[in-house]
């Protein structure tokens, strides 16, 4: 049997840290990667990490750049987000600021 | 040694002494990528000459060699001051450590006949943390014999 859209949230909760923004928690996956950055010609100087969580599109209605986001307990940014797979989930960058 | 690498010896040393509390000790640039978690870093690179000799007979070759300081700073902004506000002070001090410096040698004979400020290049990118790269350029110049980069007049 496929998955489909209302299989999201189980699957998010199940696998997921607790996202909060703006009074309304979510549960997203959280991915934290090591990206190439600062590039000269082929090399790249700077090694950096970046952070990114995937939730189900719509369970954060404050969501918008710039807003403050705990992820699994850290407190970020929202640097950008983007809605991906038909619009089901949203991608969210994460940045530390102050 | 060529005169260029006594130059580049000395300016590292200038950019190390006295430097206030902070600001990175610099390396001579080695072709190693940073990661983030070293930052800050400074490097230290020549990137251009210009040569020219003072008659077609001459002995003496004037020489300008374009210096880069780069600083690669991190920073949320959580200590009251973002990435390339720390940027802008460490090269504040770069500015009063290098203009005009002629670089003694062991002697107290001077290596350069001046340095000058070209301008500088502001960069930025923005992972789990905000990153600035601040390349900073001074032109340096001296003479050597033109038939050898090692002989100082």
């Amino acid at each position: 049997m496929a998955l489909g859209d209302d299989d999201l949230p189980g699957i998010l909760e199940e696998l997921g840290v607790e996202v909060t923004l703006g009074g309304a928690s979510t549960h997203g996956v959280k991915r934290r990667f090591t990206e190439e950055m600062l590039r000269d010609s082929d090399a790249p100087e700077l090694l950096s990490r970046s952070v990114v969580v995937t939730i189900k599109s719509g369970s954060l209605p404050a969501l918008s750049s710039g807003a403050a986001i705990t992820v699994d307990g850290i407190a970020y940014k929202v640097k950008r987000h983007m809605e991906e797979e038909h619009g089901t989930l949203t991608r969210i960058n994460c940045v530390l600021v102050a | 040694m060529t005169v260029l690498q006594l130059i580049a010896n000395a300016m590292s040393a200038a950019l190390t002494t006295g430097r206030p509390a902070g600001v990175p000790e610099p390396k001579l640039w080695s072709g190693v990528a940073l990661d983030v978690e070293q930052l800050p870093a400074r490097t230290l690179a020549w990137t251009e000459e210009t040569t020219e000799r003072t008659s077609p007979t001459s002995a003496l070759a004037r020489r300008d060699v374009t210096f880069a300081v780069q600083d690669v700073v991190a920073g949320t902004g959580a200590g009251g001051s973002s990435a390339q506000e720390l940027c802008e002070a460490f090269r504040a001090w770069s500015i009063g450590a290098l203009v005009g410096s002629r670089y003694l040698d062991g002697a107290g004979v001077p290596l350069a006949i001046d340095t000058v400020e070209l301008g500088t290049l502001w960069e930025f990118e923005q992972g789990e943390v905000p990153v600035c790269r601040c390349t900073h350029s001074f032109k340096v110049t001296f003479s050597t014999r033109a038939n050898d980069a090692e002989q100082r007049v």
